[in-house]
């Protein structure tokens, strides 16, 4: 999926533009709210006039764009299964079952990859106190829609392009929904050491890492909410994403 | 990645851009006919309306292609703008006085919302606008039950409050899970503000809450009836509406 900058969505008073309208009402029409950042759909929540004008555009649209089977740019189609062929379906699902259980045999009994070197530390924070701004009134159970606001300043990072060498990230996805283990992996032509940071909302770090790998498999405890990573090197930033722990 | 139909707009928008508007020119005129058909302009305007989208949009060509960024549909953010150019038109002839002649296809008819409910259409449309409210949903949903006297269920408050007790639940659904039509809006709302913020952790005004539960239900009118000249939906309707909702 293609990463959004989110702020293009938005105009100079902060309402959704044009494209922001329009991209909701993609979203709707090809049944993918959820794939919307959350800045977008939060405000939306909020703002009566972009509610009106989403309405409005999805109505006047009802029958025409985003008919099932266009390809989007940004938004993973779920597959229609009474549309699709059910003949072509089951041979599809055959094939990946056939290259499923190939991939379980030959991968069964290989040692288990090395990850690299990892250096550095990752900070043990008690889970009580990771995405909890401890000087907030109320419970903690309350505050804990607070670990899924989004940090401003941190969003308008994500899908920025910081460099002509891309470094192409597989996992996790932007706003992926993670639950237990979290797998980072991406592909940078480049060799060298990486620096793979873990940030919450609150902008505070809760791991940090060095790699001289592609990929690190985080299996510490963090609370649910809402985190952005960084990849950086010693001299620049390479990547910034973001994930919900549930 | 094979070459689709937006793909190919965007190219068009890159390059031949007023061949763009002249391949949309049907999206045009279907929005034009939508927006006569929701009365906010005339029938006998048909084609000066299209002519004055046509001409706005050749005005902004450059500021189109400079502006669109590649993240919504090309189609969808196309319609976007000529829905604002309609809205334009209409703000600028609204100043304008003008006297139509009732004909054969332009009778005056009286209509009310509840005569002319659409109501399996306005149950999606009533799906989609909970879904706008993202995660105030079961809120929103939770009150407008409350507003309208409907029955109320566990799932209910388990959504809105995931950590309501057992005991809570019960006593809530005590109150709202039969018949309570004739119960006191302030008694109503006296009951949700202490459940809402024993378990949001804020210090809400019975009055408070009602006020927001108010505003809600105007948003919702509001959304359901939209820019049209006459409004189709009341809190008459609505509960109406929601009544059907809930029940299925």
């Amino acid at each position: 999926m293609t990463q959004v900058n989110v702020m293009k969505l938005f105009d100079e008073n902060l309402h959704l533009n044009e494209e922001g309208v329009a991209h909701y009402v993609d979203a709707l029409k090809l049944n993918t709210l959820e794939q919307l950042p959350e800045p977008v759909l939060e405000h939306v929540s909020e703002c009566a006039t972009c509610r009106l004008n989403i309405e409005e555009l999805f109505l006047l649209l009802e029958k025409e764009v985003g008919k099932p089977g266009e390809q989007h740019s940004i938004f993973r189609l779920k597959p229609n299964l009474e549309s699709l062929n059910r003949s072509i379906f089951y041979r599809i699902a055959a094939v990946l079952l056939v290259g499923l259980g190939l991939y379980g045999i030959t991968r069964f009994g290989l040692p288990r990859r090395d990850q690299g070197k990892i250096e550095g530390s990752t900070q043990n924070v008690p889970p009580s106190s990771v995405g909890i701004d401890s000087s907030s009134k109320g419970t903690a159970k309350s505050l804990l829609s607070d670990n899924y606001a989004i940090s401003p300043e941190l969003e308008a990072l994500i899908g920025v392009h910081y460099r002509s060498s891309d470094i192409e990230v597989e996992s996790p996805m932007v706003g992926e929904i993670i639950h237990g283990k979290i797998e980072f992996k991406w592909v940078w032509a480049e060799k060298g050491k990486v620096i793979l940071k873990i940030i919450n909302n609150k902008g505070k770090e809760v791991a940090l890492v060095q790699s001289s790998e592609h990929g690190y498999e985080f299996s510490g405890t963090l609370e649910r909410g809402l985190y952005y990573w960084r990849i950086e090197t010693a001299d620049e930033l390479l990547y910034v994403g973001k994930f919900l722990v549930e | 990645m094979s070459y689709n139909g937006n793909q190919q707009d965007v190219k068009l928008l890159r390059e031949e851009p007023r061949e763009l508007i002249i391949k949309y020119q049907d999206l045009i005129q279907i929005i034009v006919k939508k927006y006569i058909a929701s009365k906010m302009f005339h029938s006998s305007d048909y084609e000066d309306v299209v002519q004055a989208v046509n001409e706005d949009l050749l005005g902004k060509l450059e500021k189109i292609r400079e502006q669109y960024n590649g993240i919504a549909l090309l189609k969808t953010y196309f319609s976007a703008i000529v829905r604002n150019s309609c809205l334009k038109i209409y703000d600028k002839r609204k100043k304008d006085i003008r006297v139509f002649p009732l004909g054969d296809e332009d009778p005056i008819v009286e209509e009310t919302a509840t005569q002319n409910l659409a109501i399996e259409y306005d149950l999606e449309r009533l799906k989609r606008i909970f879904k706008y409210y993202h995660k105030k949903k079961e809120k929103v949903i939770l009150c407008v039950k409350l507003y309208f006297r409907l029955r109320v269920n566990k799932g209910d408050v388990i959504a809105c409050f995931p950590d309501c007790s057992e005991e809570d639940v019960l006593a809530f659904l005590g109150h709202f899970g039969t018949h309570y039509e004739e119960m006191d809006s302030k008694e109503v709302y006296r009951i949700v503000t202490l459940l809402l913020n024993n378990y949001e952790g804020k210090s809400n005004t019975v009055d408070a809450v009602r006020n927001w539960s108010e505003v809600r239900i105007r948003e919702i009118i509001q959304l359901l009836n939209g820019k049209r000249r006459e409004s189709s939906y009341d809190k008459e309707s609505l509960r109406i509406l929601t009544e059907k909702y809930f029940s299925i």
